[in-house]
């Protein structure tokens, strides 16, 4: 290895090895996050409640094909599946910039076309959700992600689903594997003598297998929702479940339920995501196959595929 | 279930949701431009979406969120892929195409891919394995004709469409190979084959180095209707016993390869000494004075001859016999050492009174169509006599059959069939056997005088390469070692898939791959009708033939009581006579005293002093 490569890493692993050792220690921790934040609880794992008779599952993925702006094809699906009878619902939807010109200027093309790319990606999932809350009426629909990115990108639908939801007395929740706000940290900074950068690296390792930290509704911080942190299997990765404000009161019975249906042996999050996520996923060869079928040869060679594909292969 | 994944011409996938893949099933694969395909299933896989494999990247799934799961609703089983590989049948000569939807087969409609011959014209060997479900329509006269046996279950009822060898076809494509490791179910294969071979009443020669092919024992348990007595249908001989070697009809050629089988090798100077020095006609006897005769007087050396004859010391007749010999072998003969080595050879087989018979008792069998069961005091024996028997039988034949050309007069010779175990002992690939030039003979040239092989072996590797290459039809039970499996692999058209199962095969399955069939078909070998007289577990026998010296000698002290312990003569006789063994006092007072104290005897005290009798219980 380079020798200055060798150093840099080096320095990486001291600095952060120092902010560790220097923190305080797991029990201040705790206490802090107590005084400061909510209490931390066991769940009761195995136990179903009575209100929680079937769920619904959501998730979605995108793949693309294209070489540069506007020669690129996004393909969404989103996926729902309903527990009782494996029911599913699949949409899928196509997006390239060449029939949408108008959305865009002369500069950044790039950046406007990952926004609305998101936008769907986001708006179809909801739909997914939508279209199973309206069929099976499930008790709980559970999204692969947390609430801020739907509220962000397809407002005006998860506001939809949202009142549908809480006509029918539908609780949703949605799990975040990798936690991203630094919100708690920063209010337990100043307490705690030393930095914490963010809620993630607060909480890892800090709660025991099975605790759920249930921050109490003025630390709430993400308007209009709830949210509750857990460490649902052996990993030490705390996992995030927003919920509805309104529905804050039955977060607690859905969060140990959620982590019932988390292999203990897994990283965190419920197995029917995973297994959501898996059949959502739309693979580079399904992406090929559609492209080779529906477009010309000469189109596709001249136009679309990526220089890059070209390159010997080492 | 339908056609997924992509296909070739040969190999295609088959998946579905509700129904378990069993392996080597035929399937029917519907529609396309191809018409109905047929197909056999080689390797089978089921998976759960949700129950994935266990790895670095997944943690294990474990049963109770799989049960939580249940409890609200997901069906589990529902989630389960049934995937096949299916080895396409038929000609095709583009991929199969994707999509197509698949049926399992009416019996008619593969009949012909499965049964050629009914069990009249051919030998039933056993039931197909993957066929339980298609036999159901099969006509009765397939029906309980291989029942079928496992080590604790006993006979079990057929289940499957019988394999039925039609070996008629053997005039087409000869010989059989008949490889698997010990336990595999070879040599009960083998059985098989030679029970079917008496029911066509095939003159059979077989060749028993372990003393195991007799067929006067019915299986245990066997049904009524598929018993069967073998009692007329076959012989035993024992080579120095009841069947030898003919010396007054053997040829130059013979005598050489009995000395060769005798010795393993051996020198061109023997190979000369004995060429001239054997005449027509010559018997044992006579040959080998003769050889005596002319060690003696190359020994004494001309000189001493002369001498002994001007001296009149010696008997005279005697020398000038001596100077006879030497006149008419010392040149081509000049060392004594070459006759004494030739002569050594001789008496080996001498010794084993192989001379002091000829095979009239087998060729008098083979011409009545009997199977003939042919043995040896050992496996040298057997292959020096093999090797003379096979080659004698061969030339009968090639004889009578070359006559139906040539116009000449010859007796006439049935065809016939050569059948052995160990059968690399009698053609090894790199080394020489008496055997092996006559068995490649045949190998080669069998087909056309109507001789046949059946070579059983467990180490197909060691067989003589030829002689492999000409086995037309191969049953291949477990098989262990790589080297053993790639030779199989290199020989017959196995796929990569069965050669992956033939170490884990279940003793009595068997892959037959044959040209007659002109496919692999697995098949599980019938129950045989008969069995070996030492089929019995040696450690069983020895539990129940073989009681300690102990038992016995108490035995004899019950079934002498009352006993007085005074006199103990009477027992100790009967003792050595029913034991062979002599007792002494003491053994037999401390047998009483164990009887006693186990409660078996009684001790009682009389006039005539002390007095054991029987417990009775």
């Amino acid at each position: 290895m380079e020798n200055d490569l060798r150093e840099s890493l080096k320095k990486v692993n001291g600095v952060l090895r120092e902010k560790r050792d220097a923190g305080a220690s797991r029990d201040v921790m705790r206490a802090a996050i107590e005084d400061k934040l909510g209490s931390i609880i066991m769940a009761e794992r195995g136990r179903k409640p009575d209100w929680i008779r079937s769920v619904l599952a959501v998730d979605g993925s995108f793949n693309s094909y294209g070489s540069s702006f506007p020669y690129i094809i996004n393909f969404f699906r989103s996926l729902a599946i309903y527990s009782c009878g494996n029911e599913r619902i699949t949409l899928n939807d196509i997006y390239t910039p060449i029939l949408d010109m108008q959305s865009y200027g002369d500069e950044d093309n790039e950046d406007i076309m990952k926004d609305i790319r998101d936008g769907r990606m986001a708006e179809m999932e909801v739909r997914a959700a939508m279209e199973g809350v309206k069929r099976f009426s499930p008790s709980l629909v559970i999204f692969d992600g947390g609430f801020l990115r739907y509220m962000d990108k397809a407002g005006d639908i998860f506001g939809e689903y949202r009142r549908l939801c809480r006509e029918k007395g539908i609780v949703s929740v949605g799990v975040i594997e990798e936690i991203g706000t630094f919100d708690m940290a920063r209010r337990l900074r100043d307490g705690l003598g030393f930095p914490v950068e963010d809620d993630r690296e607060l909480l890892f390792g800090i709660l025991q297998p099975y605790e759920v930290l249930r921050v109490r509704d003025e630390a709430q911080f993400k308007k209009g929702l709830y949210t509750v942190f857990a460490r649902p299997s052996l990993h030490p990765n705390p996992v995030a479940y927003d919920f509805f404000e309104e529905d804050g009161g039955t977060a607690g019975d859905a969060v140990s339920f959620l982590m019932s249906l988390t292999p203990p042996s897994s990283r965190g999050i419920p197995l029917i995501l995973d297994i959501v996520d898996g059949e959502a996923k739309i693979r580079s060869g399904e992406v090929e196959a559609m492209v080779d079928s529906f477009l010309d040869r000469d189109i596709k060679e001249g136009l679309f595929r990526p220089q890059r594909d070209r390159r010997f292969a080492f | 279930m339908q056609l997924v994944g992509s296909t070739t011409e040969q190999f295609v996938y088959v998946a579905s949701k509700d129904r378990r893949f069993n392996i080597n099933e035929l399937l029917i694969i519907q529609g396309g431009k191809h018409g109905d395909i047929k197909g056999e299933v080689v390797a089978t896989a089921s998976f759960n979406r949700y129950i994935p494999m266990a790895g670095e990247k997944n943690g294990f799934v474990d049963r109770d969120t799989l049960e939580f799961m249940k409890q609200v609703g997901f069906s589990i089983e529902d989630e389960s892929t049934h995937l096949a590989k299916v080895r396409i049948l038929d000609m095709l000569t583009s991929p199969a195409e994707v999509g197509s939807s698949v049926r399992l087969p009416e019996f008619a409609e593969i009949r012909e891919l499965l049964v050629k011959r009914g069990p009249s014209e051919g030998l039933t060997l056993g039931a197909i394995m993957g066929t339980e479900e298609v036999s159901k329509g099969m006509p009765e006269e397939l029906e309980n004709i291989a029942y079928l046996y496992e080590r604790d279950r006993g006979i079990l009822p057929q289940s499957g469409v019988p394999f039925i060898f039609d070996y008629k076809a053997m005039s087409e494509y000869p010989h059989i190979g008949i490889f698997g490791g010990s336990g595999s179910g070879k040599s009960f294969g083998l059985r098989v084959i030679l029970e079917e071979l008496m029911k066509k009443k095939i003159p059979t020669v077989v060749f028993d180095p372990h003393f195991e092919m007799e067929f006067g024992n019915a299986m245990d348990g066997i049904p009524d209707g598929f018993a069967e007595d073998f009692g007329g249908c076959y012989e035993i001989f024992t080579a120095g016993k009841d069947v030898g070697i003919d010396f007054t009809e053997l040829t130059q050629e013979d005598l050489v390869n009995i000395l060769r089988a005798s010795g393993g090798s051996i020198s061109e100077s023997m190979e000369n000494a004995a060429r001239t020095l054997y005449k027509n006609k010559d018997t044992f006897t006579t040959f080998r004075d003769r050889l005596i005769d002319l060690a003696d007087a190359l020994d004494m050396g001309r000189d001493r001859i002369f001498r002994g004859m001007k001296d009149d010391t010696e008997d005279r007749a005697k020398l000038a016999g001596y100077l006879g010999l030497i006149d008419a072998y010392g040149n081509a003969v000049p060392y004594s050492g070459t006759v004494k080595a030739i002569l050594w050879r001789l008496n080996n087989v001498a010794r084993e009174n192989m001379f002091q018979y000829n095979i009239q008792p087998i060729l008098k069998a083979i011409g009545s169509r009997k199977t003939c069961v042919v043995r040896g005091s050992s496996l040298w024996v057997l292959t020096v006599f093999a090797s003379y028997l096979i080659k004698n039988l061969y030339g009968r034949r090639r004889k009578y059959r070359d006559s139906e050309f040539s116009g000449e007069k010859a007796e006439k010779f049935p065809p016939f069939v050569v059948a052995t175990d160990e059968a690399h002992n009698f053609a090894p690939r790199a080394s020489q056997s008496p055997a092996k030039d006559v068995i490649r003979e045949i190998a080669q040239e069998g087909r056309k005088y109507g001789v046949f092989l059946i070579l059983a072996t467990q180490r197909p590797a060691l067989l003589d390469d030829t002689v492999t290459a000409q086995l037309n039809t191969k049953i291949i039970f477990r098989t262990v070692r790589s080297v053993d499996i790639a030779t199989i692999k290199e020989e017959t058209d196995i796929s990569p898939d069965e050669a992956n199962r033939l170490p884990y095969m279940a003793s009595g399955s068997a892959f037959i791959s044959s040209a007659v069939t002109g496919r692999t078909t697995a098949v599980r070998i019938r129950a045989a009708k008969t069995v070996s007289p030492h089929a019995v577990n040696p450690f069983e026998e020895l539990e129940r033939d073989y009681e300690t010296e102990d038992s016995r000698l108490k035995q004899v002290i019950l079934k002498e009581t009352p006993v007085y312990l005074g006199n103990l003569k009477s027992v100790m006789e009967a003792a050595k006579e029913e034991t062979g063994m002599v007792f002494t006092r003491e053994d037999i007072l401390q047998a009483v005293d164990d009887l006693v104290a186990s409660g078996r005897a009684k001790r009682e005290r009389t006039p005539l002093g002390e007095m054991i009798t029987e417990a009775r219980s």
